[in-house]
């Protein structure tokens, strides 16, 4: 039966002995591996609907190539919205990493000043709590909050100003949506920082108080450099996802009155096919230009922060 | 000056720290209020509300009748039946999936192991996207059933690879020990490798309840009949088409029902699972993200 994994002994054997060895493995490997074919290598090869035109009752193999194969990126460059959706992708995109990135560094470095130990773990709790609910709810409780008879406007009014309609207003909506994101994420953030701050050596801290350096000298010399390589892999992730933020959230934060001025590419696809007649072989031709897009600043990120030294992540 | 004195002097409360308190605890507050006032919201009656002028500090007259309302149409209910069957079962094949194939990943001898791996790294980077997945369910014969949402949200790969990195730092030679009692390689893995991960198998399990939980974007797509529906599905009608759910509510001796009361109880409902389980979790979760960051 089962002997031994010795990676040495294995590699001296022929092949099929190695894998009848091996079997149980394999058995290991099925349920996992199905899964995959199933439901991320078979949406994968279902990509080809970019170039087919997609006939429901063919289904994915058998409808027919597209005349000429890239008629749906035509029609994606000639269509009149995508241009302007695809530049709001980025612009919200950059707006949610501007936000969310510093959010949680400055909350860690203001928790890891805190002297109160108790309170700070009150100050945890509570924090990363809205993390953990849905955008549905968070949706329901920031309209309640914020729409023109919520509780900002109420005390607005009761203090004799005008009530302003934050969800309703396109030259605010873009922020709100930055700031209640910030507002869900960056207590559970900001852990990840934190646990790197711990792992800091306390000793260097002691050594710069010797030295003379006040806490913000230490705070820039020694936290700041420790967090580094958290902080760069965080923000090749975010980087690598700048076009995927806020489909969730602007679901279940904006009306139709304000949705052109946060429509991003996903909300795009999304409204295109089930809210109206859907163009499967079009929708995914957008969905496969933005996993392109993705992957190659993705690459980029990497490339870049492997340029300046750092470890990268691929 | 006494020994003591000094070195308390070196940890005295300087006007950082003073308003470094202060600020944090604005946070706090920003945190608190949203939801604050949504409890407040839920437990008052439409009259009140109104002269209240939409803020009231406390509930004055505190009512149940929103919290009646929103149960009087038994969507509520079947809703939160639904969650809770698509979290139980979602759960454990996701834990299923997640464990078999991390175990199998951390051998690191067998033939293959290169393209097995690669085969879970590449969908974290690039994905078919919405439509075609949407598609393959359709396809399958999934759509209106449950598994429609429970079988395409099987496998988190990042979790994966978590538990993988778990496996990986098992002694060596436990599983030797056990080879030599004649233990096969399934009771190994569920007698040896299983118990010593359980920290890290708890973790996963909030993780991946809670992600069941909060779901409702799939079924939105996939599960046409109200019938199906979690509570997520059926807060969000309720928030976004709350004049066609207070249709559903019984008109109770000609009283109108209070539409934004009904929406914020609603909210509370949803969210009171997560509200009384997290404060007493919190650290398993806070673990769970150290895993991630010991990780990468």
């Amino acid at each position: 039966m089962v002997k031994s994994t010795d990676a040495a002994a294995a590699q001296t054997k022929s092949l099929p002995k190695r894998i009848a060895k091996f079997w149980w493995v394999y058995i290991f490997l099925a349920p996992g591996v199905i899964y995959l074919l199933f439901f991320n290598y078979y949406p994968m090869y279902g990509i080809v609907l970019a170039f087919k035109d997609y006939l429901v009752k063919e289904g994915i193999m058998g409808s027919p190539w597209s005349i000429p194969f890239y008629k749906h990126f035509i029609a994606l460059y000639n269509d009149n919205q995508f241009g302007a959706v695809f530049f709001n992708t980025f612009r919200m995109g950059l707006g949610y990493i501007l936000t969310s990135f510093p959010a949680p560094i400055i909350l860690a470095l203001m928790l890891n000043e805190l002297r109160i130990g108790k309170y700070k773990k009150v100050l945890q709790t509570v924090y990363t709590f809205p993390n953990f609910l849905s955008w549905v709810i968070i949706g329901g409780v920031m309209v309640s909050f914020l729409s023109t008879d919520g509780l900002v406007n109420s005390l607005v009014k009761q203090l004799g100003g005008q009530s302003v309609s934050f969800l309703t207003n396109s030259s605010s909506i873009r922020p709100i949506m930055y700031g209640t994101n910030v507002w869900k994420t960056a207590g559970w953030s900001a852990i990840m920082y934190l646990a790197a701050i711990a792992g800091i050596n306390p000793e260097l801290y002691e050594a710069a108080s010797i030295d003379g350096a006040g806490r913000f000298a230490r705070m820039y010399h020694i936290t700041l450099p420790g967090i580094r390589p958290t902080a760069t892999i965080i923000l090749i992730l975010a980087f690598a996802g700048i076009l995927n933020n806020g489909f969730d959230q602007i679901l279940n934060m904006t009306n139709p009155v304000v949705r052109p001025s946060v429509e991003i590419i996903d909300t795009y696809i999304y409204q295109k096919t089930f809210a109206s007649t859907p163009n499967y072989g079009f929708s995914t031709a957008v969905g496969l230009s933005k996993s392109v897009i993705n992957l190659v600043f993705l690459l980029l990120a990497n490339k870049i922060t492997k340029l300046f030294g750092g470890d990268g992540i691929v | 000056m006494t020994k003591k004195a000094n070195k308390k002097s070196s940890r005295k409360w300087e006007a950082f720290d003073v308003v470094n308190v202060i600020l944090l605890t604005v946070m706090l507050i920003v945190v608190v209020i949203p939801f604050y006032y949504v409890i407040v919201k839920s437990l008052v009656s439409q009259q009140d509300w109104t002269m209240s002028g939409g803020a009231m500090l406390y509930p004055k007259n505190p009512t149940l009748v929103n919290y009646r309302d929103v149960f009087a149409s038994g969507q509520v209910w079947t809703g939160y039946k639904n969650a809770i069957i698509n979290s139980v079962v979602g759960v454990f094949y996701s834990m299923f999936l997640t464990t078999t194939l991390a175990y199998a990943l951390s051998k690191k001898a067998f033939p293959g192991r290169k393209l097995f791996q690669n085969m879970a790294i590449v969908p974290m980077f690039f994905t078919g996207g919405l439509i075609p997945l949407f598609l393959v369910v359709k396809s399958l014969g999934l759509t209106g059933s449950r598994w429609s949402v429970i079988l395409p949200l099987g496998l988190s790969l990042y979790n994966m690879v978590i538990m993988r990195t778990f496996f990986e730092q098992v002694p060596h030679d436990l599983e030797e020990a056990a080879v030599i009692d004649g233990a096969g390689p399934f009771r190994i893995f569920a007698q040896i490798y299983l118990p010593l991960v359980k920290p890290a198998l708890a973790t996963l399990v909030l993780f991946y309840t809670v992600d069941r939980w909060n779901e409702w974007f799939y079924s939105s797509l996939f599960l046409g009949d109200g019938k199906l529906w979690p509570i997520q599905l059926v807060l969000r009608q309720i928030l976004w088409a709350t004049g066609s759910f207070a249709k559903v509510v019984p008109d109770l001796a000609g009283r109108k029902v209070f539409s934004q009361g009904i929406q914020a109880a609603s909210v509370i409902i949803t969210m009171l699972p997560i509200m009384c389980v997290y404060p007493f979790l919190q650290k398993h979760f806070v673990k769970g993200i150290m895993l991630g960051a010991l990780k990468s």
